[in-house]
């Protein structure tokens, strides 16, 4: 199998299953909230440094994760955004997408941080 | 007690694996610029909200989305720290032990977050 199906295979199972156990837990607990870490999982990072590992070594590996900080920072951003959203203009949908905005201005700015950081330490 | 079917577990696992997939696919077309934005698109956190509006409707759907946006928050802070512990650990211990340490450190946080956090 190649690599780049291995790697698409590998983020389907590890997303999907990060939806299902947030549906799970969401049923499952008296504490609603509890369910949205799984939401959080970082099913993408893990994803990409398990196949940087296999096909590149630890070095681009770890390279990839200290990446995926920008990632996460934005989608902080979008998170929060959706919350107040939410609170505020109490439509559901439209606070869902305009978070999204949010999360693509924010990442644009976290990722030419971390990248201008990566170039330094190289 | 469990009000769980089987069948909105598995729409939900598609539709959360789908929406990852899609925003790989998506990245890897854009190239390293905007591709490189699409690459942390948060699309399990998006999944699991929008999948909410399978099962709730109105003033319920807003409030179990805040539930999971409140504990997705947890979660995302615990993901900075862990992605910034996994650059540590891979280089220190290799890549399969320096990320199951971080996934651990990041599950305990989280937790920890939690906990700390519905107690104030």
């Amino acid at each position: 199998m190649k690599p780049d199906i291995k790697d698409l295979i590998l983020r389907f199972i590890l997303g999907g299953g990060a939806v299902a156990a947030c549906y799970i837990v969401l049923q499952l607990l008296p504490w609603k909230s509890f369910a949205g870490i799984f939401a959080a999982f970082p099913a993408v990072m893990v994803a990409a440094v398990i196949m940087a590992g296999i096909s590149k070594g630890s070095q681009h590996a770890a390279d990839i994760a200290l990446g995926a900080t920008a990632g996460m920072l934005g989608c902080t951003v979008c998170v929060i955004a959706a919350m107040i959203l939410m609170n505020y203009l109490n439509t559901w949908f439209i606070a869902i997408m305009l978070s999204l905005l949010t999360w693509l201005l924010s990442s644009i700015i976290f990722i030419s941080l971390i990248n201008g950081f990566l170039k330094k330490r190289k | 007690m469990l009000d769980i079917s089987m069948f909105a577990v598995i729409v939900r696992f598609i539709l959360g694996g789908g929406a990852v997939v899609a925003s790989t696919v998506i990245a890897r077309a854009f190239g390293r610029g905007i591709g490189g934005i699409f690459a942390a698109f948060p699309a399990v956190y998006l999944a699991a909200v929008l999948t909410l509006g399978m099962e709730y409707r109105g003033e319920n759907l807003l409030v179990m989305s805040q539930h999971i946006s409140r504990g997705a928050l947890v979660g995302m802070l615990a993901n900075i720290v862990c992605a910034l512990a996994a650059s540590r650990l891979i280089i220190k211990k290799g890549w399969q032990r320096g990320l199951s340490q971080a996934l651990v450190i990041w599950f305990i946080l989280a937790l920890a977050i939690y906990i700390t956090c519905k107690n104030f």
